[in-house]
């Protein structure tokens, strides 16, 4: 089981988004995923639903590191792009791009070597704030920019240490996780094991003529290897319920 | 100790009974949804179409207004399936687009890229509903195209590679940057169709699978002409003036007829450019798609002449496979007895309604005399199934036959309407 270790770990703000002229991209990434070129990977897997619902999802970064995302959609408002002296004249509605569609973000923050099992409402203000700020640098000059990184800050969402053993999970390119289940080869091997462990029993107890004897004897059974489903730390998309935030602009 | 052994020898079985179980619900319903339970895709082409458009040209719309408008037969004799979880997300975005008390559709995320998998089905004189083809479509953040690959990214690779492998290219002209660029004036408008352009020529030229071309927001372009056809061909003069796109209409017209088709995702009467120059929905807006169906029409039955004979083939030797386990003999016997009822039933002229028919029989004259100790029984029952099955398959392709007739048909309705439809380098 994975130890419980809320309040320790830290989160590293993202923000993926498109612009009024650029598609989507990553335009905050964690500093370490910046230095190994791998922010990419952001871009490829974040989708945020539409209603807001916060997303966890546990990834293998490209160079192997296992990462948990946290994020859900923002619909870009025109207040979240005003500055100190246009805010109160801004509207509330929503932000467009020059196809007149709504702008909507999926932001978040992303923990190395953790699971988030209850994402902290604070946490995702953090991580908006600091990824519209950036937003607002972006749409100012959208060709010239480049990623920004994040450094980490302290969560407050309840985290556990990410099982150290089995197979990383990494999305798939449906945007869903491809859960890491028992290799077939290894099912094939338990299968097969099981197999014959059954037929020698079997074989001992016809030779010793136990087989047929007294109906009432009571026996525990012997464990039978089969091929487990949950050798490796389940990549799930969670939902968690109770974080739904009304969306501005809607 | 006979409990004992009977759970020993149930674990191992049950494992295995479960995994199987497993295996065959996966083969009944494919992650891809394709066929529906029991349902044979034998002998069914599968075709994938890649729309080739830029961010926010109006690929998302036009295949959820598509998607909309072919699900039920109205007017033809085909109309598309998909898994139902694609039913859903394309009736989402089609409902929302039409809401006029709901914005647009925000535009798709390059984490959206997804394929969809449609069936076209058809039902036969005989009543049957078969389906006759299957068309992945693939649906992808249009920044793809044009923005340089994120490291860490893998999305545009995969694009490219789908691209490569596509079986027609519907390249998007995005009707909005032509209506800046042709009635407002604006250098914006020609700046971004000449980088729509430069993306989709360059993956055109390469190809040599079947390509059309498609303008979007063709509603927006109405006051350009107040003939449609002269309007189009205004479009058409300056989509000619641009060297790469002539180039491409030059080499892909050497082969089949290159198509320039004029779609509207949301019809005349739903939105409106507003004094910002943004796309508003007129409150009372209704929605009524316009030849979002052609595309479709107009690279299918190119793609299917190319692959009909083997197709065909293919179909009958499914046939054939089920007489064969339905009989549990051989595939030699199978293909004498069936080279025995071709020359039989000369009079049901069997070769010509099949076309791939002929080698079998070919095949099967060999073999005519070499199932001289089959009981009178089997081969009644044999000539039985046989007579079935050609019947099926001649109810089938006739089925098929019209779907194509109907695809057909409708982009010559398009070409009789607006003959500038139909592209020419020579001619412009």
């Amino acid at each position: 089981m994975p130890s419980v270790v809320s309040g320790v770990a830290s989160g590293w703000p993202f923000l993926v988004g498109p612009g009024r002229r650029r598609d989507f991209s990553t335009l905050l990434a964690p500093d370490f995923l910046v230095t190994d070129r791998a922010h990419g990977v952001l871009t490829d897997i974040v989708s945020a639903p539409d209603d807001g619902t916060v997303t966890v999802l546990p990834i293998t970064a490209p160079g192997g590191r296992r990462l948990t995302l946290v994020f859900r959609s923002h619909l870009v408002t025109a207040a979240d792009l005003a500055n100190a002296s246009t805010l109160a004249n801004a509207s509330t509605g929503p932000a467009r791009d020059e196809h007149s569609r709504p702008l909507r973000l999926a932001y978040g923050f992303v923990v190395p070597d953790g699971q988030v099992v209850e994402p902290a409402e604070a946490d995702l203000t953090h991580a908006l704030n600091a990824g519209l700020a950036v937003y607002r640098r972006f749409l100012d000059a959208e060709e010239e920019f480049t990623v920004r990184s994040s450094t980490g800050f302290r969560l407050q969402s309840r985290t556990v240490e990410l099982a150290p053993v089995g197979t990383p999970a990494y999305p798939s390119p449906s945007g869903g996780v491809a859960l890491a289940g028992p290799d077939r080869r290894q099912g094939g091997l338990l299968l097969a094991g099981a197999l014959l462990l059954g037929a020698a029993i079997t074989g001992l107890l016809l030779q010793s003529g136990v087989v047929g004897g007294d109906p009432g004897t009571s026996m525990t059974p012997t464990p039978t290897a089969t091929p487990s489903a949950t050798a490796t730390p389940s990549a799930t998309a969670a939902v968690a319920d109770g974080l739904r935030r009304p969306r501005a602009g809607g | 100790m006979l409990l004992i052994l009977l759970l020993l020898l149930a674990v191992p079985v049950l494992v295995w009974a479960l995994r199987s179980r497993r295996r065959a619900r996966a083969s009944n319903h494919p992650a891809d949804g394709r066929p529906a339970q029991g349902e044979s895709m034998a002998g069914i082409p599968r075709f994938t179409v890649v729309a080739l458009g830029t961010r926010g040209s109006g690929k998302t719309m036009l295949l959820s207004s598509m998607y909309h408008q072919l699900q039920t037969p109205t007017d033809r004799s085909f109309f598309l399936t998909a898994p139902y979880e694609q039913v859903m997300l394309l009736n989402q975005w089609f409902t929302k687009a039409a809401d006029t008390d709901q914005d647009w559709p925000s535009g798709t995320s390059v984490a959206e890229t997804r394929s969809f998998t449609f069936t076209v089905r058809t039902r036969t004189a005989a009543g049957r509903v078969v389906p006759v083809m299957g068309l992945d479509y693939l649906e992808y953040a249009g920044g793809l195209l044009t923005d340089s690959q994120e490291p860490g990214s893998t999305r545009q690779a995969d694009l490219l590679r789908q691209v490569a492998q596509a079986h027609a290219l519907i390249g998007i002209i995005d009707g909005h940057w032509l209506r800046r660029w042709l009635m407002e004036g604006d250098p914006r408008g020609r700046m971004r169709l000449q980088q729509s352009l430069t993306s989709m020529i360059s993956l055109m030229l390469m190809a040599t699978c079947p390509v059309s071309f498609v303008i979007t927001k063709w509603d927006l372009l109405r006051d350009l002409e107040v003939d449609e056809n002269a309007r189009l061909h205004q479009v058409r003069k300056r989509l000619m003036s641009n060297p790469g796109f002539r180039d491409l209409v030059r080499v892909h017209s050497t082969d089949r007829v290159i198509r320039l088709i004029p779609v509207s995702a949301v019809g005349p009467d739903f939105a409106e450019l507003d004094a910002e120059g943004e796309i508003s929905k007129l409150p009372d807006g209704q929605l009524e798609p316009i030849g979002v169906d052609i595309p479709l029409s107009a690279v299918v039955p190119d793609i299917f002449a190319q692959v009909e004979q083997a197709m065909e083939r293919e179909h009958l030797e499914a046939a054939l496979d089920q007489i064969r386990a339905g009989t549990r003999i051989g595939p030699t016997a199978a293909t004498a007895e069936l080279g025995e009822y071709v020359s039989r039933r000369a009079t049901r002229a069997l070769t010509t309604l099949i076309p791939g028919a002929g080698f079998l029989g070919d095949a099967a004259l060999a073999f005519f005399d070499s199932d001289s100790s089959a009981s009178i029984d089997r081969r009644f029952d044999l000539n039985e199934r046989l007579d079935r099955t050609a019947d099926e398959v001649q109810d089938f392709q006739q089925a098929r036959r019209r779907v194509l007739r109907d695809l057909q048909s409708r982009v010559d309705v398009l070409e009789g309407r607006l003959p500038t439809s139909r592209l020419s380098a020579a001619e412009d």
